[in-house]
């Protein structure tokens, strides 16, 4: 069953996944709870159109165009939604069907769909580089120390944003911080997971680990293992079965929140 | 600016577009005090009380806090805010009583600094001064809305703060719970010195609880002791002709 980790891409695949199982949950937990599911999946849309540009700029590693739309847009996001002109939820409508044209004018513009993009579609472990797992680890360990840093703060603008104004605390600063670990969580994940299923790693785990959970922390080391979980065994999945990584990983997180969902019903 | 003034409003008007809220609002609050404000729906209460914390700008006038124009003071943290339905906390959010009560240590503490020895003692005693030590690790959208009242004004004292603000803190909870709620009110201001300002629809609760009373329906209508400025005609003024005083008591 080992042989498994024979193959260096194998290998890279379980570097990089682990380090997108602890990241995606960490994120996601703020953005389900300030009720931002879509968030993730807007983001990993405009990184979709980052990667297309990418491509067609003909940048080496496409994930650092990907990285840099997915920031901007994420301060983009925020900003408009801090205006209030707009409904929060519109404003994602806005971003993700925008960004969806532009890849799909790029893709056109680069004469069509090619393999390589597809991959970012739906995950790939294959494509998963050495490059790819310094980026994946390097940005991972910033998402966690900040989350580290402001833990705190962070939880309390999730449970009520005006009553952490009131105190003192720089909501819009906070708030801008948030997007940009959401726009690093997604742009990083999308290797191994893929842009049309790295939303349900970075909610699922978390949706399920609510189901029991009785505080944050305890909901956000659940959602940890969790995603692990899905994503170790979602990566022999992929390998045995031969299936794209993104479906394997999110199937497994799947068959988890239905575990969960009846553990906590008999609970 | 007298030491014993925390909250000052000098001129303060406030509209939203051509709906003018508040006009020309002049008057203070010391330290100690205990002011029940009182007024129709719609009379400006909580926007009063978000322009006291910051939380919006008037259109014209100035507020002090602590002697401090707003714009220039820095530590909010000593003004502790329960906003309006605060115990209507979603049940699915995953967040203990001891959690929630943390938050409000936050802002003292400092952003991105971790809590000492002292900020826990801190914590643990607000939550047995208001009785919800208990409950520390069970989820708070579990608990009734009376207990969870009591989990907002253990997360506001946790902050240590001289004036506790509280937006229509009673509403939606019994009458049973209410009693003690406004005990534990009198307590922190007899007992340890938190002015207290809190918004409430009923004016017999005002008039029983509140040392003084501020009547609001857009423009001040009154200000002063609470036994001698809530007469029939001011609520009259306050809440039309035909308004009728029913006296209860908790």
């Amino acid at each position: 069953m080992l042989e498994i980790f024979h193959y260096d891409f194998m290998v890279r695949a379980f570097e990089a996944g682990l380090a997108v199982a602890v990241i995606a949950p960490l994120i996601g937990i703020f953005l389900v709870v300030r009720r931002y599911s879509l968030m993730a999946d807007t983001l990993a849309h405009v990184s979709f159109a980052g990667i297309a540009i990418g491509i067609f700029l003909g940048v080496a590693n496409p994930v650092y165009a990907a990285l840099v739309a997915s920031v901007v847009a994420a301060l983009g996001i925020d900003r408009l939604r801090g205006g209030k002109k707009i409904f929060g939820e519109s404003v994602l409508a806005i971003f993700l069907s925008g960004s969806l044209a532009i890849a799909v004018i790029v893709v056109s513009l680069a004469h069509g769909f090619n393999v390589n993009l597809l991959s970012f579609l739906f995950g790939s472990v294959a494509t998963v580089s050495g490059g790819d797992v310094a980026l994946i680890l390097g940005m991972g360990v910033l998402v966690v120390a900040s989350v580290a840093m402001f833990y705190k703060e962070l939880f309390f603008i999730a449970f009520d944003e005006e009553l952490a104004a009131a105190s003192g605390l720089k909501v819009r600063v906070l708030n801008a911080l948030m997007m940009v670990l959401a726009a690093v969580t997604v742009s990083l994940s999308i290797r191994v997971v893929g842009v049309l299923l790295i939303g349900a790693l970075m909610v699922i785990p978390v949706i399920s680990a609510m189901q029991f959970g009785r505080g944050f922390r305890d909901t956000l080391l659940g959602a940890i293992i969790l995603s692990v979980s899905a994503v170790v065994l979602g990566l022999f999945g992929s390998y045995y079965l031969d299936i794209p990584s993104g479906g394997a990983i999110v199937a497994t997180a799947l068959v988890l929140f239905l575990g969960s969902l009846i553990s906590g019903k008999t609970s | 600016m007298h030491d014993n003034v925390l909250i000052s409003l000098n001129g303060v008007s406030f509209s939203y577009g051509a709906a003018s809220i508040l006009k020309d609002l002049t008057f203070s609050v010391k330290r100690g005090e205990y002011l029940g404000i009182i007024g129709p729906n719609g009379g400006g209460k909580t926007t009063l009380l978000k322009i006291m914390l910051g939380l919006l700008e008037p259109t014209e006038g100035t507020v002090e806090l602590f002697g401090k124009d707003i714009h220039h003071f820095a530590e909010q943290y000593r003004i502790a805010y329960v906003p309006q339905r605060a115990q209507e906390v979603e049940q699915n959010f995953p967040a203990t009583v001891e959690e929630v009560v943390r938050i409000g240590r936050i802002a003292r503490r400092g952003v991105g600094k971790p809590f000492t020895k002292k900020d826990h003692e801190i914590i643990q005693n607000a939550m047995r001064l208001t009785g919800i030590e208990r409950y520390h690790a069970t989820r708070v959208g579990l608990l009734s809305g009376g207990e969870r009242q009591r989990v907002s004004i253990a997360r506001a004292l946790a902050g240590e703060p001289d004036v506790l603000i509280l937006d229509e803190p009673t509403s939606g909870v019994d009458m049973a719970s209410e009693r003690s709620f406004y005990d534990l009110l009198a307590t922190l201001n007899r007992e340890h010195n938190i002015t207290i300002i809190f918004v409430s629809h009923d004016i017999d609760v005002v008039y029983h609880e509140a040392q003084s009373v501020l009547c609001l329906n857009h423009d001040l209508v009154c200000h002063g002791l609470s036994s001698e400025v809530l007469k029939e005609d001011v609520i009259r003024r306050l809440y039309g002709d035909k308004a009728t005083i029913i006296p209860h008591s908790l």
